[in-house]
């Protein structure tokens, strides 16, 4: 394991010198020539390198000043500075699909995705590391759990010496769902299962959050150096999976998940509180600007509200097909993306929806505002560009050349 | 003409000999000393094949057409059975010309056609697929969790709402592009057939079966509003089938044909009828006595009695000639067909060795139909050197030449025909160096061309049939309105029990399939992994987000629970992936090989094969006890009709250069044995190369690759050609022998035996020219080759060969050996 992490950063650092590549090619060759098993980890392969990989399935794309940055399927990363007109592939240690993607900063990234994975990028999405991985996390959530089981004996404890029947069954359920949850997460640990990360965001270059599914949460104030366990900081005792995070006021966070799960903070995460939902459907994404916040998710369902989620109103989008990702645009109108090839057009008021079918109705995951003003989505078919109306770009969308 | 004609008057004898000098002379006294005898067992052998020809199977089995033996095709056969359900699917798009599909006219259509489809015998009805069939279902997911129903609801009723409903249903479905069009104009019947007649208990008749739908679909149903297109193994299986039945029609032009040429010829109606029944008595020996010995008929072997009829109708003219041209001289019947026997038992029987010999390096090719294909037509040959080299001068000294016949032989033996006459210059200092600057030429250009020669099958859809044929229209159709190719690479990924599903092999897996994609000439691909991740992903709300593998075991066991059986093994040892190619050129297949071996380097476990036949705990005992660091796993090359042909591309690429050293080598040590003479063997092979570069060169110009019908052509051409050369330079030896000069030697040549080498060209050109308008594309390939071959071979023999003859032979040499070996006795012939 240790040979091939240090093989991958050598690769990684010089990709240009092929001699060197054929070298450690051949020692490579040496390598697995001695070793009975010749399949590594995913999360310990890099990933192919392919004039492809702009056309495979990708599921975050996002903009950093002139840059646009998509990740996806078998660990891919490509990054654009012409619009998504042209396409380059970043090296990565990994090979596992890669969920989403963050830029707090115009060189800071992470990138996370399945197996707890979480990559860093410190070159505005040229080269990246791991920094954590679901082998660590799992380790970190058995911890977690633990001491919030200690926590919650403690709890009961305390409740049973004050007699007060109700604080006494609160204490009972949550050590319940902490043995639960305790068990569970050494059952992962034990059996190598590990949860995929569906959401990143980053208030700056050191403080951030990713979440993922079964409630999963690991926040860091070292830019990522360390990740701790912070699902015991979530109303989320149904452990129901965490779609997307956002900003929403000068120290507010919000999140939505599954079964109409909103959470928000308004200490930068350190205490989370449910909302009440309008929806009792999964939400797959948030987009806000302060108090003014819009989530959607299964079959369409879009909710807006202006009041940083107190109170919220149906967007009717004429369309059941399930919404994935939005972004607001410069002029401040939005668009929204989703399965089937759909897109929701909204107003700056985010309200007279206006809904279109792309052509080959493949499912979207995401979606970003080129600096030339254009709409780069990305999704089941790679990346497609649409202009401002919603009509596809087709313009030929190329990939530098990979060492396939 | 005297009966008297003493056996001891006979004053030639054979200027060369195969076996001993003594064995020929024998060898006829022994025939001609016991006539009646000698006829009576060729009639009771006769008799006897014939009642072999009633035993005669044709065989569609497909295991004779692939390369057994290649390694490809032993992994496939290892698990053909796991595999087999994938070829046994016929396909039927009905399309509606006017519109889409969504109108109440079209739908009532497609229900008729569905109920039609439905009953005919053969058709798995439970597996069945259509819009009309309730095992095509939408499904979504909703609040509550997936929702589902059948594509065409229960209230349908044909009005605007329901064909709403139905539309909506259908994008729903996730079929666009599988049952239905892309552009929605037209949807398929997706019908599975089962293996054995309910009825008969026997394998399916797919004749049957295609004809069937034929009948009730495409003829009740075709309408200037609906079109009816029909693609699939089986069906292609019975178009070939249907294809032989033409091949009758054109052996019974080609004998008509060639009788009409041999009348012209002999102008004789008993040199006419002779040869032919002599040579049609071959044919049902070499078929009986294939019978007899177990063969069956396949598509290649059925083309053999067409070189058996014509190989043995060209030597039965040779013998008719000599006979005519002897008995012009005065010889009566007997001493005839004994003089002409003796003459052209030599080169006859050289010749026919030397075709026999030549099939025979086809063995060489590792592909049951070539193998055959060469025994078949072996046999025959063996067959033509009993019934026309001794059946047709034994029968002949009983019937002897007409008179009409005898005039017809004097009279070109007198004549000094201008055509002859003409091309005898060829044999001269001043003209010889034009042929064979243009031969160089020819050579040269022919090099260049064949460059672009290349292995495999290279036009689109079905090769075997033609690419305007029915089946390859409609393929065409498939392929361009609906998300499928026809070329399918099979990869199938081995692994020990019960761990097809464990997260290593499926993530090696997962790799391969992506590795795959990035090859050039590769599509797609789909495996149980392509399952696993939809399934996931439908798991958590249909969330594009989680269409990953897992590494939890229970949710992978979940995803792949209701995985197609096609897409793993009983014992979940085994998982193919399948990877669609855009075409199955050469260059394709061997791309689509060099990296499934160049990532096999990678990730298959070199561990000992016993790990793959273990079950779980056995595994697991070995991972314990440090055998094993993981569930072991190799990819294994191939299957699918682009996996067997690239086998068959390997297996023809590697044989293709041994069969023509050896087939040279074959009609070299003949040839040298019997003429004793290195320049005698330059002047008869020469023309031959260039023929066979020529043909290689018309190959590539033509884009016909060497495949597994256009290998046998190179043998064939050159073991049949090489008669024309032994014939020519024989006669011409006797000639030089008599003390003719080279001009006059050859013009004598080419009056008897360069009439009859023609003619013999011309023959077997027309016999092999009809199957170029067979509809079976291969056989139309071997049909243009081998005309050209011939053609070429007989202007080879009457121009270059002469040509040459003028500067390698020396005459004077010929002569001295002969006097040394024989004295003063003027040789036969």
């Amino acid at each position: 394991m240790r040979f091939h992490s240090i093989r991958n950063r050598i690769v990684t650092a010089v990709p240009q010198l092929t001699l060197i590549k054929s070298a450690l090619f051949a020692l490579s060759l040496m390598f697995t020539t001695f070793s009975h098993a010749q399949w590594q980890d995913p999360l310990e392969t890099p990933a192919l390198s392919t004039d492809r990989a702009h056309e495979s399935l990708l599921l975050d794309i996002t903009r950093i000043a002139s840059r646009l940055v998509a990740v996806g399927a078998h660990g891919h990363i490509v990054y654009s500075d012409d619009s998504g007109k042209s396409w380059r592939q970043a090296r990565t240690p990994s090979s596992v699909t890669l969920t989403a993607v963050y830029f707090p900063s115009a060189t800071m990234g992470w990138a996370v995705g399945h197996d707890g994975l979480i990559l860093h990028s410190s070159d505005a999405g040229e080269t990246w590391v791991k920094q954590f991985d679901g082998y660590l996390a799992n380790r970190a959530i058995v911890k977690g759990a633990r001491a919030n089981k200690e926590l919650a004996i403690a709890d009961l404890d305390k409740a049973k010496n004050s007699g007060d029947l109700t604080s006494i069954d609160n204490a009972e359920m949550h050590l319940e769902n902490a043995t639960y949850a305790l068990e569970d997460a050494q059952y992962d640990k034990k059996s190598g299962s590990t949860k995929p990360f569906l959401d990143v965001w980053f208030y700056d270059a050191k403080i951030g959050y990713a979440v993922g599914a079964y409630g999963m949460a690991f926040h860091t104030r070292d830019g990522g150096k360390s990740w701790i366990d912070w699902s015991s900081h979530l109303e989320n005792s149904d452990r129901l999976h965490i779609n997307g995070l956002t900003m929403v006021g000068p120290r507010s966070l919000m999140l939505v998940g599954e079964q109409g799960l909103i959470l928000r903070s308004d200490d930068m995460g350190a205490n989370w509180r449910a909302l009440p939902s309008p929806y009792e459907g999964s939400y797959f994404g948030i987009m806000a600007k302060a108090d003014n916040v819009l989530v959607f998710g299964l079959r369409g369902n879009l909710y807006h509200s202006v009041d940083g989620g107190i109170q919220w109103e149906k967007v009717y989008t004429n369309s059941e097909q399930t919404l994935m990702a939005g972004v607001a645009k410069t002029d401040k109108t939005s668009v929204l993306v989703g399965n089937g090839g759909s897109v929701i057009l909204l107003n700056r008021r985010s309200e007279d929806p206006k809904s279109i079918i792309l052509p080959g109705r493949t499912t979207s995951a995401s979606v970003a505002q080129a600096p030339d003003g254009s709409i780069v989505i990305v999704g089941e078919a790679g990346v497609e560009r649409i202009d401002v109306n919603g009509a596809v770009i087709n313009e030929s969308i190329t990939m530098a050349e990979g060492d396939f | 003409m005297s009966n008297t004609t003493n056996l001891k008057n006979i004053k030639t004898e054979p200027e060369h000999y195969i076996i001993t000098p003594e064995s020929e002379p024998f060898l006829e006294r022994v025939l001609f000393a016991a006539r009646p005898l000698v006829l009576a067992v060729l009639a009771i052998l006769t008799v006897v094949f014939a009642y072999g020809l009633t035993q005669i199977r044709l065989d569609s089995s497909i295991e004779k057409y692939i390369p057994l033996k290649h390694e490809f095709i032993k992994n496939y056969l290892v698990h053909k059975d796991e595999l087999g359900s994938g070829l046994s699917n016929i396909k039927i798009s009905i399309e509606s010309k006017d519109g889409d599909i969504f109108t109440k006219d079209y739908m009532a259509t497609l229900q008729r056609i569905n109920d039609e489809v439905f009953f005919i015998k053969g058709v798995d009805r439970s597996a069945m697929k259509s819009l009309w069939t309730p095992n095509v279902r939408w499904t979504e997911v909703t609040e509550e969790g997936f929702q589902g129903g059948p594509v065409i609801p229960a209230t349908y009723d044909g009005s605007k709402e329901s064909l709403d409903q139905l539309r909506q249903n259908v994008l729903k479905s996730g079929q666009v592009g599988r049952l239905v069009a892309n552009n929605f104009s037209s949807t398929i019947i997706d019908i599975p057939l089962v293996e054995v007649d309910p009825d008969t208990g026997e394998k399916l008749d797919y004749k049957e079966l295609s004809q069937s739908i034929e009948e009730k679909v495409r003829d009740a149903f075709t309408s200037d509003k609906i079109a009816v297109y029909a693609t699939g193994t089986p069906k292609k299986l019975a178009d070939l089938l249907n294809g032989v039945a033409s091949i009758g029609l054109f052996f019974i032009a080609a004998i008509c044909f060639t009788a009409i040429l041999l009348y012209l010829y002999s102008r004789c109606i008993r040199g006419t009828l002779i040869p032919i029944i002599a040579s049609l008595i071959a044919v049902v020996w070499q078929l009986g006595a294939l019978a007899l010995m177990g063969f069956t008929i396949d598509l290649y072997s059925v083309l053999v009695p067409f070189l058996v009829f014509a190989i043995g109708i060209s030597h039965g003219v040779q013998i008719i000639s000599g006979i005519a041209i002897e008995s012009g001289k005065g010889s009566n019947k007997l001493m005839a067909s004994r003089l002409a026997f003796r003459g052209l038992y030599v080169p006859g029987m050289l010749a026919l060795l030397s075709d026999g010999l030549g099939f025979l390096t086809l063995l060489f090719i590792e592909i049951g139909v070539i193998q055959e294909l060469a025994i078949a037509a072996s046999v025959g040959v063996a067959m033509i050197i009993v019934t026309n080299l001794v059946l047709v001068p034994l029968v002949m000294s009983y019937v002897g030449i007409s008179q009409s016949g005898i005039r017809h032989a004097e009279n070109n033996e007198k004549a000094e025909p201008k055509l002859w006459k003409g091309i005898s210059k060829i044999a001269s200092k001043k003209i010889a160096p034009f042929p064979i600057i243009i031969a160089i030429v020819l050579a040269v250009l022919g090099v260049y061309q064949s460059q672009s020669l290349k292995i495999g099958d290279l036009d689109a859809g079905a090769p075997e049939l033609r690419p305007d044929s029915r089946y390859n229209l409609d393929n065409a159709y498939m392929v361009s309105n609906y998300s499928t190719s026809s070329d399918v690479f099979l990869v199938m990924v081995e692994t020990a029990k019960e761990q097809c599903n464990s997260y290593k092999v499926m993530d090696s897996i997962d790799r391969f399939m992506w590795y795959m994609e990035n090859v050039p000439g590769v599509q797609s691909t789909i495996s149980m992994v392509t399952v696993s991740k939809l399934v996931t992903k439908g798991m958590n709300e249909g969330n594009l987000k989680w269409s990953a593998l897992s590494r939890n075991q229970t949710i992978l066991n979940t995803s792949i629970q209701r995985a197609p059986a096609s897409l793993l093994n009983q014992d979940c040892s085994m998982a193919p992936v399948i990877v669609y190619l855009n075409d199955h050129k050469a260059e394709t297949l061997e791309n689509a090989v060099a990296a499934v071996k160049k990532f096999k380097v990678k990730y298959d476990d070199e561990v000992d094969a016993k790990y793959f036949a273990m079950d779980t705990a056995g595994i697991e005992a070995a991972i314990a006890a440090g055998e094993l660091t993981d569930v072991p796993v190799r990819f294994q090359l191939a299957s699918g009709n682009a996996g067997i042909e690239a086998a068959t591309n390997e297996v023809i690429g590697a044989a293709q250069n041994t069969m023509l050293i050896f087939v040279y080598v074959v009609v070299f040590a003949l040839c040298f044995a019997t003429f004793r003479s290195f320049r005698a063997v330059a002047c008869i092979l020469l023309p031959l190369a260039l023929t066979s570069i020529l043909c290689q060169a018309l190959m590539a110009y033509l884009g016909i690759g060497v495949k597994v019908a256009t290998l046998p052509v190179i043998a064939l051409g050159v073991g049949i050609g090489v008669d024309y050369g032994i014939y020519i330079y024989n006669r011409l030896e006797v000639m030089l022998i008599a003390g003719k000069s080279l001009q006059e030697a050859f013009f004598e040549t080419l009056k008897s035996t360069g009439k009859a080498v023609s003619f013999t060209g011309i023959t077997l050109a027309i016999g092999v020219g009809t199957w170029i308008f067979s509809p079976i594309k291969f056989q139309a390939d071997m049909g243009i080759l081998l005309t050209f071959m011939f053609v070429w071979n007989m202007l080879g023999a009457l121009v270059l060969l002469p040509a040459l003859a003028t500067f390698i032979l020396k005459p004077e040499q010929i002569i001295a050996r002969h006097k040394k070996l024989h004295g003063d006795i003027s040789p036969a012939g």
